[in-house]
């Protein structure tokens, strides 16, 4: 693993410990170590140095009343249960609820299609590898800030596009670390994938090895808690103005800082 | 003195399904999860939400704790202060401040951690917090035990939020190498 990478999931891996990465980045940081073993070990390392301080914490008894309802949860828990030694879920895993409870699953898929984070999640150590790739050579972009980046790779977790973001302007560009072209008959089409579960809206068709697009502020808004994906559709694009082709690349979005 | 090697037996026994061994984890643990709790999310009923929610994930997940790659304490801390974060990601930042929650705010301006007890680990960690310049080991702290944001720290110490960030970050780097040490 090169030096440079290495400190920059060592510095995202740290702000996590601390509690400094928060909210939506913090959904997606942990959906990334659910997926990468060295990222976990690493995020195990700092939880391992700093949660220490919670032996500094003061003591304060807790009402009477939460022991009793977590004794009745187990309870009603255990009633519940089909079977005795039912695997734990993988969704319950990697979203905190049961599947069930997801808003609009099936209709919508991407966002909450556990292979697909996997994948993304698989894709963490390179993803930091072509981050800091693009980090290196984004001066090619001009003197334009970039306060969110999002790293798409395919299902094999290897990196094929960066993005970086500007939440100032709304712009959104795109280049493509190792993006073969498609088929004459095919085009590749970039997706906004909302944190909300509704679904993709599409950004344009990508061609060539960068492209480039402005954003308004609630597609942005959207954009920076979300994710981006490229999926192959016909020629010029999805006819429907929804996904209709297989999603071949997708990267969550993450703060550049 | 909390015995963290009592502590990870009882969570290894609550991975076999062993109720009492929660019983017993919780007894021996909660206080000091409830204090921490507190000091983040700074409301009792929000405290006692995320207490439950941390010993329900403990209970389905104690098969994943695994006592190489950390202490039984740093598990659960771990834990509770993500349940912390879920709840106060959903209410907003701004929650009032409980008078009866002032106790559980560790006050990192008032100089290095008071406590002589503790694990080596935990012993090791507080050495290495004295080493730190008064003003990043405050950010650190503050971030910490109250679940302050870079931002929200910059507010706090009335310092740039860039300043706050490198003195976060360095200073976690410089724990990290002196742990090492």
């Amino acid at each position: 693993m090169r030096y440079e990478n290495r400190e920059l999931l060592e510095r995202l891996a740290a702000d996590y410990a601390v509690g400094a990465l928060r909210g939506p980045a913090r959904r997606r940081f942990e959906r990334l170590i659910a997926g990468d073993a060295t990222l976990a070990l690493l995020v195990d390392g700092w939880s391992a140095r700093l949660d220490t301080l919670a032996e500094s914490a003061p003591r304060i008894e807790p009402p009477a009343a939460a022991w009793a309802a977590i004794e009745a949860r187990i309870a009603r828990e255990a009633a519940a249960a089909p079977a005795a030694g039912a695997p734990p879920s993988l969704w319950r895993f990697l979203f905190g609820k049961p599947a069930f409870a997801l808003p609009r699953l099936g209709t919508v898929g991407l966002w909450y299609c556990v292979g697909f984070w996997r994948a993304v999640g698989l894709a963490g150590i390179a993803a930091a590898l072509a981050l800091f790739v693009f980090i290196a050579t984004a001066p090619e972009f001009g003197a334009s800030r970039t306060t969110h980046i999002a790293v798409l790779s395919d299902n094999a977790a290897k990196p094929v596009l960066v993005a970086n973001l500007d939440a100032a302007t709304g712009a959104v560009r795109i280049k493509a670390v190792d993006l073969a072209p498609p088929a004459a008959d095919k085009s590749f089409e970039l997706w906004l994938v909302p944190p909300d579960g509704t679904a993709p809206r599409s950004l344009g068709v990508i061609e060539g090895d960068t492209y480039e697009t402005d954003l308004g502020a609630t597609d942005f808004a959207d954009l920076r808690k979300g994710a981006l994906a490229v999926s192959l559709e016909p020629a010029g694009g999805s006819p429907t103005g929804q996904v209709t082709g297989p999603v071949l690349y997708v990267g969550p979005v993450l703060p550049a800082s | 003195m909390t015995d963290l090697a009592a502590l990870a037996r009882l969570i290894e026994r609550a991975a076999t399904g062993d109720r009492s061994a929660l019983a017993a984890l919780y007894r021996a643990a909660s206080p000091q999860l409830f204090g921490l709790a507190l000091g983040i999310v700074r409301r009792r009923d929000l405290a006692e939400e995320a207490l439950q929610e941390c010993f329900m994930a403990i209970w389905r997940h104690a098969g994943r704790f695994d006592a190489e790659r950390g202490s039984a304490m740093a598990w659960m801390a771990r834990i509770l202060r993500n349940k912390c974060f879920d709840l106060h990601g959903r209410l907003g930042r701004e929650t009032s401040l409980d008078p009866a929650v002032a106790e559980a705010l560790v006050d990192p301006a008032a100089g290095p951690l008071a406590l002589a007890e503790g694990s080596a680990e935990a012993r090791a960690l507080r050495r290495c917090l004295e080493e730190l310049e008064a003003k990043p080991r405050e950010g650190v702290l503050l971030a910490y035990y109250q679940g302050l944001t870079f931002e929200e720290v910059a507010r706090r110490m009335g310092a740039p939020l860039g300043t706050v960030k490198s003195w976060i970050r360095r200073s976690l780097m410089r724990l990290k190498q002196c742990l090492e040490r």
